[in-house]
Parts: structure tokens; sequence; C-alpha cells
């Protein structure tokens, strides 16, 4: 069997490239068949890294790629940024126990990453920030 | 316009009008309600009725809201949350900081329209 062709976009760090970022999702979403609950979750993942490049880059990232694939019941998502080094993976898991009053704002967003997807890892490759994140379908 | 806010009966009812709820339209909705938050307010309701996503960004302004009324000796009241959008709502572990409730109507006691 033939490895299905992976999807790929290409986009700059910056607000308007998150409403890009949506867009490529829901048609990737809709070509390959994910359900709402699958989608949604590859949303969070995305959005979640793209806003940190765009937080925790300094120097600034000048380029972003998604890329998406879907095989036998995984969709699996590899975000590249080519800003400074940052392991998104490595970030605190908030306290979601705690008091109103005590809860942190922040940090939430790594926390639904790693509570809906299976795999989330990190590394640098050469200038490169590369973070995989791979999700078991409810699809199937 | 990012929102609707309304007093009805006993609640400040926050309707945002945005599908998404994410990084680019939370400050935004944030600001909007901002005044409204300048008085201390008890009961404050949030009805996602209209919303489809919400990301991190969305759930900080959620916490903000939780933040404000249990500061004043409330809790906050939302509605009209998706099946998708409670569920990160429910990772967040934020139902045991407010009360849900199926609609809007339901919380304020106002007649279905």
């Amino acid at each position: 069997m033939s490895t299905p062709p992976e999807t790929v976009l290409a986009l700059e760090p910056n607000q308007d490239g998150l409403l890009r970022l949506a867009a490529f999702i829901d048609e990737f979403a809709e070509t390959h068949e994910l359900s709402a609950k699958d989608a949604y979750a590859v949303h969070i993942a995305a959005e979640e890294l793209f806003a940190n490049t765009l937080a925790h880059s300094e120097p600034p990232a000048r380029q972003v790629e998604l890329k998406l694939l879907r095989t036998d019941g995984l969709v699996t998502g590899v975000y590249i940024d080519d800003g400074a080094e940052h392991d998104t993976t490595s970030s605190e898991t908030p306290d979601t126990e705690l008091a109103p009053e005590e809860r942190r704002i922040g940090g939430l967003g790594i926390h639904l990453i790693r509570t809906m997807m299976r795999d989330f890892t990190y590394e640098r490759v050469g200038n490169r920030n590369r973070t995989v994140f791979r999700r078991v379908l409810a699809s199937g | 316009m990012s929102a609707t806010v309304e007093q009805v009966r006993d609640y400040l009812v926050i309707t945002p009008t945005v599908g998404r709820l994410d990084s680019v339209t939370a400050p935004a909705v944030d600001a909007q309600v901002a005044p409204h938050l300048k008085e201390p307010r008890r009961k404050v309701l949030l009805d996602l009725s209209s919303v489809t996503y919400v990301s991190s960004a969305g759930l900080r302004s959620i916490l903000q809201l939780v933040k404000h009324t249990a500061a004043h000796q409330g809790r906050l009241a939302l509605s009209g949350a998706s099946p998708n959008v409670m569920e990160v709502i429910e990772i967040s572990g934020f139902p045991g900081m407010m009360d849900i409730f199926p609609s809007r109507e339901a919380a304020t006691g106002e007649e279905s329209k």
C-alpha cells in the first residue's frame, strides 16, 4: 500500500495566519472525513502551537509549517517553526483541582493537547522547532 | 460586535456572537465585556449557544468570569455549550467552579423565545 500523501500548509506567523490555519484544518477534516470531535482536537493542538510561536519566539519565527496526515485510525500533525528554541511539550500542567481564586490563567492549551492526543513530542532539528502530535481517531 | 451583553433578571448575560472563541476573537469579547465588570457582579451567565469552538484563549476568558463571580461570592452560570465545547471545559476542570444549564432560559427563568 502506498503511503498517503501529506497535506502541508506553510504560513507566516501572524494573526491572519491563524485564520488560514483553521481553514486548512477544516478542509483536511472534510477531505479525510474526520469526525467533528477529532477535527476539534486537531484545531486545539494546532492553534495552541501557533499561539506559542507568536508568544515565545524571540527572535520571531519567519515561517511556520503544518503537515497533517491521516493513516489507519490515526491523525498526525507535524508542526515546524524556525523561531528560537522552545519546547512547548515541557510546559507545566496547571492544577485543575484548585479553587477559582487560586487557578492560574494560562497553561490550559498544553493540558488540552496532552489530554486529547496520544503522543505529543518535541525535537530541535537544525534551526527549527519540530513538534509532533498524534491522535487516535474516535471514528477509527 | 463580538458579544451581546444584557441584564436579564438577576443575571448579566454575555452571549458571544463569534462562532470561534479563539486567540483572535477572545480578546475582542474580553474587551467588550470588561466595562460591565467594573462593578461587582455576583450573577453572570455565559451563553455559548452560538459558539462551536473554544480554544485555550477562550477558556482564559471563561476563567476570568469564574474568578470575577467567585471574588464576589457568586458563581458563573454557563449555558448552551455543545458537546465538543463541553469536553474542553471538562478537561480544564471548570465544571466544579460553575453552574451549568442546558439553556439560557433554564438559568434565568425567562420565557423561551
